[in-house]
C-alpha cells in the first residue's frame, strides 16, 4: 500500500536511534557509520529550506499550469472549469506516483503534489454541483485517508480523522431534535473510540510507518473530545446550527455538565500525561488550559483584561520558578533539562524571533520632527509577485 | 533508544559490547523532560505580565493609582536585573550559556518593564521633550547593551527591531510589508540603508570575533530588509528600475557566495526567491512592454512561469547537492 520503498522508511526508524545514540555518546562514530552503512535510505530528501522552496515552486507550477489550461479552453462554463480542476487533481496525482518512483521523499515536490492532488479534485466537485457539507466532508474523509495510507503523511491523517468525526456529526444531527441534544455526547464517544483505537496501533510494530500519522490522529481526536464538551462550543453551535433560542443569560440544558467538562478533561489530560510520562497527553492539556480561561472569560468577566492577563503572568512566571527550584535534582524521573535537542538546532534563533515578533514594545515614532519621518501608513506594501 | 534494536546491532557485531552497555543503561536512566513545557509557560507569563502591566499603567493615567503601579513596574524591574547580575556568568566576547533555563526570561522581564517605565516617564513628563527618535533610541541602547552584557539572543532581537522603529520602519517578521509603506520613497531609502548597515555589522561580528553568534541574527533582518528595499525600490522608481534590477543582482550574488561560504542552505532560499521576485518582474514588464498586453503576452507569462519553476526546481536540487558536498 505504501508507496515509498518501505525498506528505506524502516532504515529511516533505525538511524533515527542511531543518531540519538551517537548524541548521547553511546556509540562511538565508526559505529554509526557501520549502521549507516548496513542500513541505507536512498531516498531524495532536501534540506528543510530547500524543500520549502520546492514546495512552493511546485504550488507555482500547478496554478500556472492550471491557468494555461484555463486559457486554452477558453470558456466561462463553471462546469468546465470544474472539469479541469478535476482533471488537473488526477495530473497532479500521476506526477505524484512518477515522483516517488524517482526517490522523492519529504523532497517539498512530493509534499507540493500531495496537496494540490486532493484540494483540487475537492475544488472540481464544488464548482460542478453545489454538494453539501456531508458530502464534502466524505470526499475530504476518502481523499486524506487513501494519501495518509498510501503516502504516509502525518497531516493527512490528522485531515481524515477531523473528516470521520464531521460525518459522523453531520450524518447523526440529521436523525432529528433529540439527536441535536445529544450529539456532543455522540462526538465525544466517537472521538474516544477513534483515540482509543489509535493508541492500540501505535504500539504495533506492524504499523510502525503510519506512527507519525497516528499520533496526529491522536491529538486531533484529543481536541475534538474536548471541543465537544467545552460549554462555549456547544451553546454558542447549538445557537447557531440548531436555532437554539437563548439570550445572553441563559444556560444551555445540562449546562453544569458542559462546565465540569470544560475544566475536567484538560485537567484529566494534563494528570494523565504526567502519570503516564505521555507527550502528547500532556502538552494538548497545557494547551487546553488557555481554552478554560477563554471560555470562563467570555462568559464570567470577572477581572479586567489587563489585570487578568498580570494575574495570570505572575501566577505562571512563579509556577514555573517553583517547578525549576523542585526539579533541580530530578524528581520520578522528570528533569527540567533538555535531553532531546539535537534536532532542534537553530530552534534558538526561531526563538528571539517570536520575541521580536511578539513583544516589540516600541512603534515607529509618528512625530515628523525626526529626520526619517515614519509613521505607520496602511499602505498595501511590495505584492507578491511582480 | 530501543534497547531490542541495539540487541540485535550487538549480535550483528555492529556496535560493540561496550557501546550496548552504554545504551542500556541510558535508556534505563532516561529522564522524561519537562524543558519545552517549562520554558513556553515561562515565556507566556512574561508576555502576559508586560503586556498587562503596560496596558494598565496608560489605562490609569490620570488617577493616583498608576503610582503605585509605576513603582511596581519599577520594583519587579530592579528585583528582576538584581537577580540577573547576581546570577550572571563573566562576560566574554564568544558565547556564554545562560546559567539556568529560568534566566533568560527574568532578563527579558527585566529589560521588558524597563522599557515600559522609560516610555511611561516619556509620557508623562515629556522627559526627552518631543523628540520623539530620542524616546525609542534610549530603549534600543538599553536592550543593546543588555543582549551584549548578558548574551541573549532574543533580546538582540529586540534592539534591531527598536533600531528600525528608530529609523521609522516596523520590521517584526509578519509586520513588515503590512506596516511599512514602500510606496513613500524615504522608506524604501531607510530600508535599504539599514540593510546594508545591518549587514556589514553582521560581517564585522564574524570577522571581529565578538560575539559571533550573534550574527545571524544582524545578517538576518539586514538581508531581509536589503532585498525587499530593493525590489520596492525597482517596482517604485520605474524609469531606472534596471538599474536597480542590477544592484539586486549583485546583493543577491554577494550573498550567494555568503551562504556558500557558511553552508547555509537558508540564505540560498532566500536569495533565490527575492531574485526570482526580481527577474520575474523585469521579464514580465518587457513582455507587457513589447507586446502591449495582447493575450499571447498572458500565454506567454504562463509558459514563462511553468518553465523557470521547472528550472528554479533543478537549480535548488543542485544546490542542495553542492552545498552538502562542500
Amino acid at each position: 500500500m505504501i508507496a515509498y520503498n518501505k525498506e528505506w522508511l524502516y532504515n529511516l526508524f533505525i538511524l533515527e536511534q542511531a543518531d540519538q545514540a551517537l548524541y548521547d555518546q553511546c556509540i562511538s562514530i565508526e559505529e554509526h557509520n557501520k549502521i549507516r552503512a548496513a542500513f541505507p535510505a536512498n531516498f531524495y530528501t532536501p534540506n528543510i529550506f530547500v524543500r520549502i522552496g520546492l514546495f512552493i515552486l511546485t504550488v507555482i507550477i500547478a496554478l500556472f499550469s492550471l491557468g494555461l489550461f484555463l486559457l486554452i479552453f477558453n470558456s466561462g462554463s463553471t462546469k468546465l472549469i470544474g472539469t479541469l480542476l478535476i482533471f488537473s487533481g488526477i495530473l497532479a496525482y500521476a506526477a505524484l506516483e512518477i515522483m516517488v518512483t524517482k526517490n522523492h521523499y519529504k523532497s517539498g515536490v512530493d509534499d507540493g503534489l500531495l496537496w494540490i492532488a486532493p484540494v483540487s479534485i475537492a475544488c472540481g466537485f464544488n464548482i460542478i454541483s453545489d454538494i453539501s457539507w456531508l458530502q464534502n466532508a466524505i470526499i475530504i474523509f476518502i481523499a486524506a485517508s487513501f494519501l495518509f495510507s498510501r503516502f504516509t503523511n502525518w497531516i493527512m491523517a490528522g485531515v481524515s480523522a477531523i473528516a470521520f468525526i464531521t460525518i459522523i456529526f453531520l450524518s447523526y444531527i440529521k436523525l432529528g431534535e433529540i439527536a441535536k441534544a445529544t450529539a456532543p455526547f455522540i462526538v465525544m464517544t466517537s472521538s474516544a473510540v477513534i483515540y482509543m483505537a489509535v493508541t492500540k496501533l501505535l504500539k504495533k510494530e506492524k504499523y510502525k510507518l503510519y506512527s507519525y500519522g497516528l499520533i496526529m490522529a491522536s491529538i486531533v481526536t484529543l481536541l475534538c473530545f474536548y471541543i465537544a464538551g467545552n460549554y462555549f462550543a456547544v451553546r454558542e453551535t447549538s445557537i447557531l446550527m440548531f436555532d437554539l433560542d437563548l439570550h445572553d443569560d441563559q444556560s444551555i440544558p445540562l449546562g453544569w455538565l458542559f462546565w465540569v467538562f470544560t475544566f475536567g478533561i484538560p485537567m484529566a489530560y494534563i494528570i494523565r500525561g504526567i502519570q503516564k510520562k505521555d507527550v502528547v497527553l500532556l502538552r494538548v492539556g497545557l494547551i487546553l488550559v488557555a481554552a478554560i480561561v477563554f471560555t470562563v472569560r467570555y462568559y464570567y468577566a470577572v477581572l479586567p483584561l489587563e489585570t487578568a492577563a498580570i494575574v495570570a503572568g505572575i501566577l505562571l512566571v512563579v509556577f514555573s520558578y517553583v517547578l525549576i527550584r523542585y526539579l533541580r535534582e530530578p524528581k520520578h524521573g522528570f528533569t527540567y533539562k533538555k535531553t532531546n535537542d539535537r534536532q532542534l538546532t537553530g530552534k534558538v534563533q526561531i526563538e528571539s524571533l517570536i520575541i521580536a515578533e511578539t513583544l516589540s514594545t516600541t512603534h515607529q515614532p509618528a512625530d515628523n520632527s525626526f529626520q526619517f519621518g515614519g509613521g505607520s501608513g496602511g499602505g498595501a506594501g511590495a505584492s507578491g509577485e511582480f | 533508544m530501543d534497547t531490542n534494536l541495539f540487541k540485535q546491532f550487538r549480535q550483528d557485531g555492529l556496535i560493540s559490547e561496550e557501546s550496548f552497555v552504554k545504551i542500556k543503561a541510558a535508556n534505563e536512566n532516561r529522564l522524561f523532560s519537562l524543558h519545552w513545557e517549562i520554558t513556553t509557560i515561562l515565556y507566556l507569563g512574561v508576555l502576559l505580565l508586560t503586556t498587562g502591566l503596560g496596558v494598565l499603567v496608560y489605562k490609569n493615567i490620570d488617577t493616583i493609582g498608576h503610582q503605585v503601579i509605576l513603582i511596581f513596574i519599577a520594583l519587579v524591574s530592579a528585583g528582576s536585573f538584581i537577580y540577573c547580575f547576581k546570577k550572571k556568568r563573566p562576560y566574554s566576547s564568544t558565547k556564554v550559556e545562560s546559567p539556568d533555563i529560568g534566566f533568560d526570561y527574568i532578563l527579558l522581564l527585566a529589560c521588558l518593564l524597563l522599557i515600559v517605565f522609560i516610555g511611561y516617564f516619556q509620557y508623562q513628563y515629556h522627559v526627552f521633550g518631543d523628540r520623539y527618535g530620542l524616546a525609542t533610541f534610549i530603549p534600543m541602547v538599553v536592550l543593546f547593551f543588555c543582549a551584549y552584557f548578558f548574551d541573549h539572543l532574543g533580546i538582540l532581537s529586540l534592539a534591531i527591531t527598536n533600531l528600525c522603529a528608530w529609523a521609522g520602519i516596523t520590521v517584526t517578521p509578519l509586520e513588515i510589508l503590512k506596516a511599512n509603506d514602500f510606496n513613500n520613497d524615504t522608506i524604501i531609502i531607510t530600508a535599504i540603508i539599514l540593510g546594508v548597515g545591518l549587514s556589514i555589522t553582521g560581517i564585522l561580528t564574524r570577522k571581529k570575533q565578538l560575539k559571533p553568534h550573534f550574527a545571524f541574527t544582524y545578517t538576518n533582518f539586514g538581508m531581509h530588509l536589503l532585498f525587499i528595499g530593493m525590489l520596492a525600490a525597482m517596482f517604485e522608481f520605474e524609469k531606472i528600475y534596471l538599474l536597480w534590477f542590477l544592484a539586486l543582482t549583485a546583493v543577491a550574488f554577494y550573498f550567494y557566495k555568503e551562504a556558500f561560504r557558511l553552508k547555509s542552505f537558508y540564505g540560498v532560499l532566500i536569495l533565490t526567491l527575492y531574485e526570482y521576485i526580481g527577474i520575474s518582474y523585469v521579464v514580465i514588464q518587457l513582455l507587457f512592454n513589447t507586446l502591449n498586453g495582447e493575450l499571447g503576452s498572458v500565454y506567454l507569462a504562463c509558459f514563462y512561469f511553468i518553465g523557470t519553476s521547472i528550472a528554479l526546481i533543478l537549480f535548488l536540487v543542485r544546490m542542495n547537492k553542492k552545498i552538502k558536498s562542500a
